[in-house]
């Protein structure tokens, strides 16, 4: 992709679907019942007729929506408008059921943000600011079917300024703010659920030019892989109108991950004016400074204060580390397994198993939660750091804790995998393999030290994994030397 | 006409029970059909209601609870708002078969003070209009004089009282709704400030201007229902806590403003001689007239038909058919989406369309800072105008409109004469101040004209107390 002409500039926008027990401006359920997904519940269940906008019905706004946005606001770093107000965007699609979205538009309750990422680059926010989601609307057997449990459901648009400038930089803005939003108690953060939804614009210019060229608009992409490559694909798509001497398009386009490309999205193309003017039914959104400097004092620690704590105090590796807080299911085991520790190796090796073992049994069992516990952590991490457990077998036990859930103790037990480390044990095997292997003991006698790792390699296959490799080592050395 | 007083009266006193008095008013309401003063009339309901009210008065031992203030009395309702289980029109084909699926604050709130709904009335379609000709059910004709229009556009909750149907009824009022048919009718109508009754569940037309209001017979039975329907609502943020009544001794010692504005060109001599007359009465009674001057109120019809269209624009988007309304065969058949809406949406009238049409021109992109924006200014600087008269008097007096009641189809050709009709009445909602519509001397061609007393926020009850000695000494 990468021409030496041109450079991508990037602005995205995330739909954030906050975690209120209610919608927006009615009483209707926000989500699901616990445990059930969006596609579970009986369609147009979670509806009355305010949020399916019966005549004569008004809004009220849900106040810890307000609350919600303004935690978004300040661990992001933006003024937080104290007087801001609810807008009406008019336009007419069957699944919006009063013909306007109240949103917010001149006034929005949070403004001039920044995230800064890994390499240093400040990506500003422009701004933050409430809005009820739609209904949804499927074509199927040539009927439009519209479905308004999710009409009314409270988000916060999350806007950038166009800062980025790769799908790298883009990719990485996204899963920090997931991170963040998750961390602040605000979403649930589903991606398969639509709790966080990006929509990107993209346009290319000359390198070294100031003013921005026609941009692109991907929307509705709820995948950090995807949005990454959507954005590759358009800047390849891009770069190659521009160089056969083609203006770019403005448009709005839709990605297509099964054949990795993106397309033009269809009635899209004449220029939408949505009226907005301040909703007459809902007064100003007023928030108090000492209520916004309460939110402030009550923020939980946000994931980049965590993530340089881990580092600095448990010495995990800045990739680690990264790796587990930008993921709300390895930091929350983390975080519960290092509860009762202080002890660099012992949340050293957890975090080895979140990143190496855990992450791939959860790839395998496509991202289904196993019976793997954050006590079942600590206790593995332990065990490890205290020679009981190799690493070999230690991964073979959580395999079995993520099954089973049992504990570790009767897992070891069971699977015979206790780490044996008493040398009486392990003598024998140690002869048995010089034993088997006369030609490798006369090279290592002659002082040929390589082939030591192929001996302790047989003697670990013998024991099942479970003899203590330093404990052989040592053995080896007794008996090279001392005969 | 019948009063609430007289009900109770009759009905405590034995001489009748709240059904037999039922009866008789929905006989009238038969008899008086050609009227049209109702879309539906729901005697069914009512008979049940007015039985259960006689039981209730028979339980409370033959007196009337102090939480019912209004038991067995027949009301009727604007068929702009929502009653569960019944029609719930705008007086347009688009709602025709719509039935409420919840009710209205303002009506829930009669309903538990005992009111018995006779049915729901007339009105200019989704409230837009001021005569009530603009009805999918026809026009509402004068009691007064039946060639001659209601008003509106509460038209109907007019006629019904004004005929005799029922003593007091719920109107609403966006630019003289309830005062203007309550004038040319010759009845009392109250549009109470902004934010003193909930507007939850009443179809909205513009949602900063509107405003549900009692018409009734006389001022007291008015206020009746006034006390029973303010008061703040969970379900209306813009609706505002009740204070508790101010009692107010009449006009003595109150400094009454005068607008040169609402009494200059256009003016009909005999409504001005009428209003003069009840004017001098005042004088008569101790108060004192200060003429005034409210600079920007000639700007209000102007100011008024971009705001109220513009929000009329948006509140009427969800009338599409997709959830709730009629379907045209149509758009049964559209094969586009834009197709769908445009079938479906020739349901409205000319006049709703027209103001469709015009609201969403002065919101589109290029014109709304010359015309939305520039109108909220002028409203601003309307608003302005008031308090500083507010601070200078205790009321404002003006005719309620330039002239009494006109023939039916008279400006039907114009709908600019149809808009300057509000003329007097539009300032008010603007501002958000209460007013009230009390019937004077009649004009000399006989036909009744309306006295419109303003107040300064909150001043309810003062305009309350005043139009009492007024209707007293008519």
């Amino acid at each position: 992709m990468s021409s030496p002409q041109f450079e991508a500039v990037i602005g995205l926008e995330v739909h954030c679907q906050l975690a209120t027990r209610t919608k927006i401006f009615c009483s209707c359920p926000a989500s699901p019942p616990v445990g059930r997904s969006v596609s579970e519940v009986e369609p147009n269940s979670s509806i009355c007729p305010v949020c399916a906008g019966h005549p004569g019905t008004l809004p009220v706004l849900n106040r810890r929506v307000v609350e919600f946005a303004v935690r978004a606001g300040v661990a992001l770093g933006a003024r937080i408008r104290l007087k801001s107000r609810m807008a009406r965007k008019n336009y007419f699609y069957p699944d919006l059921p009063r013909g306007y979205q109240i949103s917010q538009h001149e006034e929005p309750i949070c403004e001039h943000g920044s995230l800064t990422l890994s390499d240093g680059t400040p990506v500003r926010i422009r701004r933050i600011h409430l809005e009820e989601d739609a209904g949804k609307s499927s074509h199927e057997f040539g009927l439009t079917l519209v479905n308004l449990n999710r009409a009314g459901v409270p988000l916060i648009e999350i806007v950038t300024e166009p800062d980025l400038r790769t799908p790298e930089q883009a990719g990485e803005y996204l899963r920090e703010l997931h991170a963040l939003v998750v961390a602040l108690g605000i979403t649930q953060g589903n991606l398969q659920e639509g709790n966080f939804r990006c929509d990107a614009n993209i346009s290319m210019r000359p390198v070294g030019r100031a003013e921005l060229g026609t941009r692109v608009e991907i929307k509705n992409v709820n995948s950090f892989r995807f949005i990454e490559k959507a954005l590759y694909f358009e800047i390849s798509r891009q770069i190659a109108v521009l160089e056969s001497g083609k203006p770019v398009r403005q448009e709005t386009r839709l990605y297509d991950s099964g054949r990795d490309q993106t397309f033009p999205m269809r009635g899209k193309e004449e220029a939408e004016d949505y009226r907005y003017f301040p909703d007459p039914d809902l007064l100003p959104v007023c928030v108090e400074s000492a209520e916004v400097e309460k939110i402030r004092g009550a923020l939980p620690e946000l994931p980049a204060q965590k993530r340089s704590r881990w580092e600095s105090d448990l010495g995990l590796s800045p990739a680690d580390a990264r790796r587990i807080v930008l993921d709300p299911d390895l930091s929350a085991l983390f975080e519960g397994a290092i509860v009762r520790t202080t002890d660099r190796e012992v949340a050293s090796a957890i975090s080895h198993l979140l990143v190496g073992e855990v992450s791939r049994l959860r790839e395998e069992s496509e991202g289904k939660p196993g019976a793997l516990t954050a006590g079942h952590l600590a206790d593995l991490g332990s065990r490890i750091s205290q020679g009981e457990l190799s690493s070999t077998a230690a991964k073979k036990v959580l395999g079995l804790a993520w099954e089973s859930g049992e504990a570790i103790d009767r897992l070891i037990e069971r699977a015979g995998l206790r780490q044996e480390s008493a040398e009486d044990a392990l003598l024998p095997i140690v002869d048995a393999v010089l034993a088997a292997n006369p030609a490798a003991a006369a090279e290592l006698k002659a002082g040929k030290e390589k082939v030591s790792g192929f001996l302790i390699g047989q003697m670990m296959k013998r024991s099942g994994g479970r003899a203590n490799p330093e404990v052989l080592r040592g053995l080896l050395q007794k008996r090279i030397q001392g005969n | 006409m019948i009063t609430l007083s007289s009900i109770h009266e009759s009905v405590v006193g034995g001489a009748a029970s709240f059904e037999s008095t039922l009866e008789k008013q929905l006989g009238t309401i038969t008899s008086g059909a050609r009227i049209n003063a109702f879309i539906s009339v729901t005697a069914d309901r009512a008979r049940e209601s007015a039985r259960r009210a006689d039981l209730e008065l028979a339980q409370s031992g033959g007196r009337i609870p102090a939480s019912k203030p209004l038991l067995g009395i027949p009301v009727a309702i604007k068929d702009n708002l929502q009653w569960a289980g019944s029609r719930t029109t705008c007086a347009s084909k688009m709602l025709q078969e719509y039935v409420s699926p919840f009710t209205a604050t303002a009506v829930m709130r009669l309903e538990a003070a005992g009111a018995v709904i006779v049915g729901k009335t007339n009105l200019d379609e989704f409230a837009m209009g001021g005569s009530g000709e603009h009805s999918a059910f026809g026009p509402t004709l004068n009691p007064a004089d039946e060639s001659r229009v209601a008003g509106g556009s509460s038209s109907g909750s007019a006629a019904a009282v004004a005929a005799g149907m029922v003593p007091v009824a719920l109107g609403s009022d966006t630019g003289g709704s309830i005062r203007l048919p309550a004038s040319f009718c010759g009845i009392v109508g109250l549009k109470p400030g902004y934010g003193r009754v909930s507007r939850f569940g009443l179809v909205a037309f513009a949602s900063s201007l509107d405003q549900v209001g009692p018409m009734g017979a006389t001022v007291s039975d008015v206020e009746k229902v006034y006390r029973v329907i303010e008061g703040h609502d969970p379900l209306d943020s813009t609706s505002i806590a009740v204070r508790a009544p101010i009692e107010h001794k009449g006009p003595a010692g109150l400094r009454v403003g005068i607008p040169a504005e609402f009494f200059a060109e256009g003016l009909d001599p005999g409504v001005r001689a009428s209003v003069e007359r009840a004017l001098a009465r005042l004088k008569e009674q101790g108060a004192v007239l200060v003429p005034i001057s409210l600079p920007n109120v000639h700007h209000s019809v102007a100011c008024y038909y971009v705001i109220a269209v513009a929000e009329a624009s948006s509140n009427l988007s969800r009338f599409d058919g997709v959830r709730f309304g009629s379907r045209t065969d149509a758009a049964r058949s559209a094969s586009s989406l834009e197709e769908f809406y445009c079938e479906n949406r020739s349901l409205f009238g000319r006049e709703v369309k027209r103001r469709i049409l015009l609201g969403t021109f002065v919101l589109s992109s290029g014109y709304h800072d010359a015309y939305y924006g520039r109108a909220c200014q002028v409203r601003e600087l309307i608003r302005q105008d008031f308090s500083s008269a507010f601070s200078k008097v205790d009321l404002i007096a003006s005719p309620v409109a330039p002239a009494p009641a006109f023939k039916i189809g008279e400006h039907s050709q114009s709908p600019l004469q149809m808009y300057l009709n509000d003329l007097y009445t539009i300032p008010a909602n603007l501002a958000g101040l209460p007013a009230l519509s009390v019937p004077v001397e009649p004009h000399s061609s006989g036909l009744p004209v309306g006295l419109q007393l303003m107040a300064a926020s909150g001043g309810e009850d003062l305009l309350l107390a005043v139009g009492r000695t007024l209707e007293v000494t008519r």
